[in-house]
């Protein structure tokens, strides 16, 4: 029986990530999040879902010597989920990759994205329009969090 | 009194022309995309040309010396499966933002639709990547980068 906290999907990568940037901006921020027994609700047919699985995120920053950086904002994310009602199976495999030209380091991001949680039977797909939430301020203190979610049925 | 007047011509012309120059200045731009090809990485899926428009706008305030540039992508368009020859539409939007003190975002994102099929072909996900300049003059660029299809699992 799944009674564990239920969350919403993107609760899985909503954890705020709180990095330092390197001094030097010239390499890689890479995080590995593992995704362990967590339930989630279907919403569009109620159904508790337990996933497993792995959230790898990448962020490279290049400063050029007049003083613009070049950043990349990369994340991947691979689900297994299991029914808890049904017994059935559940995939996502997403993956996401923007990107920033700006003066100096400091900036505030936005991006939407979709996560999409695939049925691999006649169970409802589930979507998650979300909202990925970048700000690196002038030390080059990075945070990262969902800031928006939106649930819908395929 | 003809030099005033003189002075006074100069100034109107160069208002003329910086009031022509900001109409000119767009908040839209429309990328078409006509027998484009789409590379597929979905298993079940299938190569697919499309054909329509990408429709990028975006807003501009200042608070506070910062810009708040807020950008909204829309696609709309067909497909035809280089397979199969099925037919497929996508239709959909999604937003980003950019927050800086600079006098423009230069920002590359993707834009995630659903491939839908018209028949009996399995539906994919439609990612193109983005590369869109704006400024705080009104005016815009956008080039569609590249056109991925996708599963999802």
């Amino acid at each position: 029986m799944l009674h564990r906290k239920k969350f919403a999907i993107l609760i899985l990568v909503s954890a705020v990530l709180a990095l330092t940037a390197p001094s030097a901006f010239a390499q890689a921020m890479v995080t590995d999040t593992p995704i362990t027994d967590t339930i989630i609700n279907n919403k569009c047919n109620g159904e508790d879902i337990l996933l497993n699985g792995t959230l790898h995120q990448e962020m490279n920053f290049n400063t050029t010597p007049n003083g613009n950086t070049h950043s990349s904002f990369d994340a991947t994310l691979h689900l297994n989920g299991y029914g808890g009602t049904s017994g059935a199976l559940y995939v996502a495999k997403e993956s996401t990759h923007n990107e920033t030209n700006t003066k100096g380091i400091a900036q505030e991001q936005s991006f939407g994205t979709k996560i999409k949680l695939v049925s691999q039977g006649p169970a409802p797909d589930m979507v998650d329009r979300a909202t990925l939430h970048v700000v690196i301020d002038s030390n080059g203190s990075v945070k990262q969090d969902i800031s928006k979610h939106e649930i819908n049925c395929k | 009194m003809l030099r005033s007047s003189k002075y006074a011509l100069i100034a109107a012309s160069l208002l003329l022309l910086s009031a022509a120059s900001f109409a000119q200045a767009s908040n839209s731009y429309d990328v078409n995309l006509s027998g484009e090809s789409a590379v597929n990485q979905c298993s079940v899926g299938e190569p697919v040309v499309l054909s329509g428009n990408v429709h990028v706008s975006y807003a501009v305030t200042n608070d506070n010396g910062v810009n708040h540039y807020a950008i909204t992508a829309a696609d709309d368009l067909t497909a035809v499966g280089q397979k199969t020859g099925a037919a497929y539409v996508a239709g959909d939007s999604d937003d980003y933002s950019s927050n800086n003190d600079d006098p423009s975002a230069d920002v590359t994102v993707e834009l995630k639709s659903d491939l839908k099929a018209q028949g009996a072909a399995a539906g994919m996900t439609l990612v193109q990547a983005l590369h869109i300049v704006v400024d705080t003059m009104g005016n815009i660029s956008a080039q569609v980068v590249s056109n991925t299809t996708t599963c999802g699992n």
